[in-house]
């Protein structure tokens, strides 16, 4: 199922490395970007394609916690020129927590 | 581990970590459908968490519920600000135990799952027909359920009553691997 939302016309709120992404998760402040666009940089783990839908898992070397980053359809050929342990910078809507940081309707910025 | 310990932490301990003989899947599917003569809502979200335990048939849900995609935005605002709350109540749960299971058995088994099931701090117990299909060193679990909208306290204004079902049908589809650090 396509979404409603298309990221590229959504302003970014806040910028972050994924290792601040991940502390960040752990505070109040949280919170207040629920909802909102983000920029989370940092190195694939892992690329998945399920249910149609890609979605590029980022990981921190000192932390379990993952950033699950689900894809926009519009980026599915980008995709297959991606690997894993390449830097990548993703903008997003984050949705919240649960073992991983999920963010959506994600789109890719630089590689 | 007893399964109210496993249950607490997966779903309030974003530390939680897996133990040896846990299969995790991060990237579940769980889909909704509401269909009425005016309107058909269909909405699913394709990164739920669970946790599987085929040694004592546990298994525990946890679905972010801001997580759920719709086709129109309308309808994502309307389900996360006034039916579910979703700054209030930003999961459901699930956790429960595979009725008769044998985890000996290759292939497919379809079994009843029995647990508790909750949101918006409503639990109600419930039962689901599922398929579990055991593959190499994966486990599939595949199974549907109906959810009564009276039974969690969903407030729909009368105004959208005639839109909204009164008992919604879910479906999951989940894929679960060996929990590796």
């Amino acid at each position: 199922m396509q979404s409603a939302i298309d990221t590229n016309k959504i302003e970014t709120e806040k910028r972050f490395t994924i290792n601040e992404l991940i502390l960040e998760h752990k505070t109040e402040t949280f919170k207040q970007f629920v909802e909102k666009a983000i920029e989370v940089e940092g190195v694939i783990k892992e690329i998945t394609f399920r249910n149609d839908k890609y979605t590029i898992i980022l990981s921190e070397k000192n932390h379990n916690t993952l950033v699950l980053c689900e894809m926009q359809i519009d980026q599915n050929q980008k995709m297959t020129k991606l690997n894993v342990d390449e830097k990548i910078k993703i903008k997003g809507v984050l949705k919240g927590v649960l073992m991983d940081v999920i963010v959506l309707n994600c789109i890719i910025l630089e590689k | 581990m007893n399964k109210f310990l496993l249950l607490l932490l997966f779903v309030f301990s974003d530390n939680y970590l897996p133990a040896s003989g846990e299969y995790i899947e991060r990237q579940g599917q769980v889909m909704f459908f509401s269909y009425t003569s005016v309107e058909n809502i269909q909405a699913e979200n394709n990164q739920v968490n669970s946790l599987f335990k085929p040694e004592t048939s546990e298994i525990v849900v946890s679905v972010l519920m801001r997580a759920f995609v719709f086709k129109k935005s309308l309808m994502h605002e309307h389900f996360n600000e006034s039916y579910i709350e979703s700054d209030l109540y930003p999961k459901a749960t699930f956790s429960g135990k595979i009725i008769d299971f044998d985890p000996s058995i290759k292939g497919v088994q379809t079994r009843l799952i029995k647990g508790d099931f909750t949101l918006k701090n409503t639990t109600k117990p419930v039962e689901i027909k599922a398929k579990i299909i055991a593959e190499d060193d994966t486990y599939k679990i595949e199974g549907a359920l109906s959810v009564l909208v009276e039974d969690y306290d969903i407030k729909v204004p009368p105004l959208l009553s005639p839109n909204i079902a009164k008992k919604i049908d879910v479906s999951f589809n989940f894929k679960y691997s060996p929990y590796e650090k």
